[in-house]
């Protein structure tokens, strides 16, 4: 009878194009906590999660941040003795949680993440302006603040776009898109 | 005549169109052509990755395979785009699966990757395509005194790709010793600006931001240099920001290496994109001087 995978396995075969990560070798040396410059704001470190992910822990780890703080520098990665990509692991983590649309509340990455991808859909290359409301309404004033000055100044020195970008052939890359991902009439 | 197929990506068209700018005027001024991409989409930066992978590297290969068709390399100025252009191409040549399936959504585009051509990102074709020899006969205005923090950031070195040295990279600081700029050895030049942290986790982003400015300026740098417009942008643009949120009084110029490499060799600041600056570059172009 097939038995179902676990968790931790699932997560370990979530790359198609790096063929796997081999997270039960994990020696839990700590290399990747040590290393990543984010640490200090995931509620588990690299290390504790790959435990976690062993220990099939799922909830835990779906409701977790800290893949959501991963900046993908990918020094864990270059460092891990079992040679598991811990930054790949990452992104699996970040697709899988997508999927199940299960993530901590007030994430802005699921949110910002897919508003990319629909934008790059649309015109075939990215344009900020479009991505501003899916993170601004979330900040508090000040940091609102901020960013509109931020952004005002980029304005002014020529630095955002006016116009969305398109590429030409975006028929062909719409349908190109839709043999990976079926999006109805997109 | 060196030729490559250029892939600019979405941040060198507006916010850091003086990266393009000062590319094309270098590359130009060593005997080296970027043709750019005809109809190139965006590589899926580090986004596209945490939705779909598979469709991820097929924006990838869309353009692997219209620079391809020229028969020439594909080079790209940005560290993300070149690490997704090189891990894309290196993945279809060695799974055939993952070849044959995305090659399959290529055809509703007329196009097709079979992996003949290599992935550099641009400070490639000058360290080691043109090489340094040949660059320093082109340097007619060394930037002598000017003291650089050569930043490297993250994906130009990271993952690894063959054997190199990503621990202990050698290749910025050589640039900028070419130039006849000092390079400073500061702490943080392999650590992450944060990238699109400064959007999804402003705090986190911040303060790396932070710590690395602090680590340039404590090195006593006039000028970080850089190789990627998100590095650019986030300690630079963000550097306002960061004096806000933790009282700092940054003041340092972040510059792309291409600039520094156009100063020395005499190409005008306008030319190179040199103006648009949060921070002004004004006082790194009096160390240019003329050779006597």
């Amino acid at each position: 009878m097939a038995t179902k995978p676990s968790f931790s396995e699932e997560v370990s075969n979530l790359m198609h194009a790096s063929h796997g990560n081999p997270l039960r070798t994990c020696i839990q040396c700590g290399t990747c906590s040590g290393t990543c410059p984010v640490a200090e704001f995931m509620d588990y470190t690299p290390r504790r999660l790959i435990e976690m992910i062993n220990a099939n822990l799922k909830e835990e780890v779906l409701e977790s941040n800290t893949f959501w703080y991963c900046a993908s520098c990918f020094h864990c990665t270059v460092r891990c003795p079992s040679e598991i990509d811990i930054a790949g692991l990452m992104y699996s983590l970040k697709r899988y949680s997508i999927w199940k649309h299960q993530y901590p509340e007030g994430a802005i990455g699921p949110v910002f993440s897919e508003t990319f991808v629909k934008s790059i859909l649309r015109s075939g290359r990215s344009y900020e302006p479009v991505l501003a409301p899916t993170y601004i309404f979330s900040y508090g004033v000040r940091e609102f603040l901020h960013e509109a000055h931020t952004a005002t100044n980029l304005m002014l020195k020529g630095r955002l776009p006016v116009l969305p970008p398109r590429i030409k052939r975006l028929e062909n890359f719409k349908k190109m898109a839709n043999r990976i991902i079926p999006m109805g009439g997109a | 005549m060196r030729t490559y197929s250029y892939f600019p990506g979405c941040s060198l068209e507006k916010m850091a169109v003086s990266y393009h700018q000062s590319a094309i005027e270098t590359t130009n001024k060593m005997g080296v052509e970027l043709q750019e991409i005809e109809d190139w989409n965006c590589c899926g930066a580090t986004t596209y990755f945490h939705v779909d992978e598979l469709l991820a590297y097929t924006l990838v290969a869309r353009n692997l395979a219209m620079a391809e068709k020229t028969g020439h390399d594909l080079v790209s100025p940005c560290s993300a785009c070149y690490k997704n252009a090189y891990f894309a191409s290196a993945y279809l040549k060695e799974d055939q699966d993952l070849s044959d399936h995305i090659n399959y959504a290529l055809e509703q585009d007329n196009l097709h990757y079979s992996g003949s051509i290599e992935v550099k990102h641009l400070m490639e074709v000058f360290v080691d395509d043109v090489g340094l020899e040949e660059i320093k006969s082109k340097i007619t205005h060394p930037l002598e005194g000017l003291r650089v923090a050569p930043y490297y950031g993250c994906q130009i070195v990271r993952p690894r790709k063959d054997h190199e040295d990503v621990e202990n990279p050698q290749f910025f600081e050589d640039l900028m010793s070419t130039v006849g700029a000092e390079p400073v050895d500061f702490t943080y030049r392999l650590r992450c600006c944060g990238g699109s942290l400064i959007i999804t986790s402003r705090e986190a982003a911040l303060s790396l931001v932070r710590d690395l400015l602090q680590s340039a300026v404590a090195k006593e740098a006039d000028v970080i240099a850089t190789a990627c417009p998100l590095c650019q942008t986030n300690l630079e643009c963000y550097q306002q920001q960061v004096n806000r949120e933790y009282g700092t009084d940054f003041s340092i110029p972040i510059m792309y290496f291409t600039q520094l490499l156009g100063l020395s060799m005499g190409l005008p600041s306008k030319k190179l994109g040199i103006g648009t600056e949060f921070v002004s570059a004004d006082r790194i172009l009096t160390f240019v001087k003329e050779k006597v």
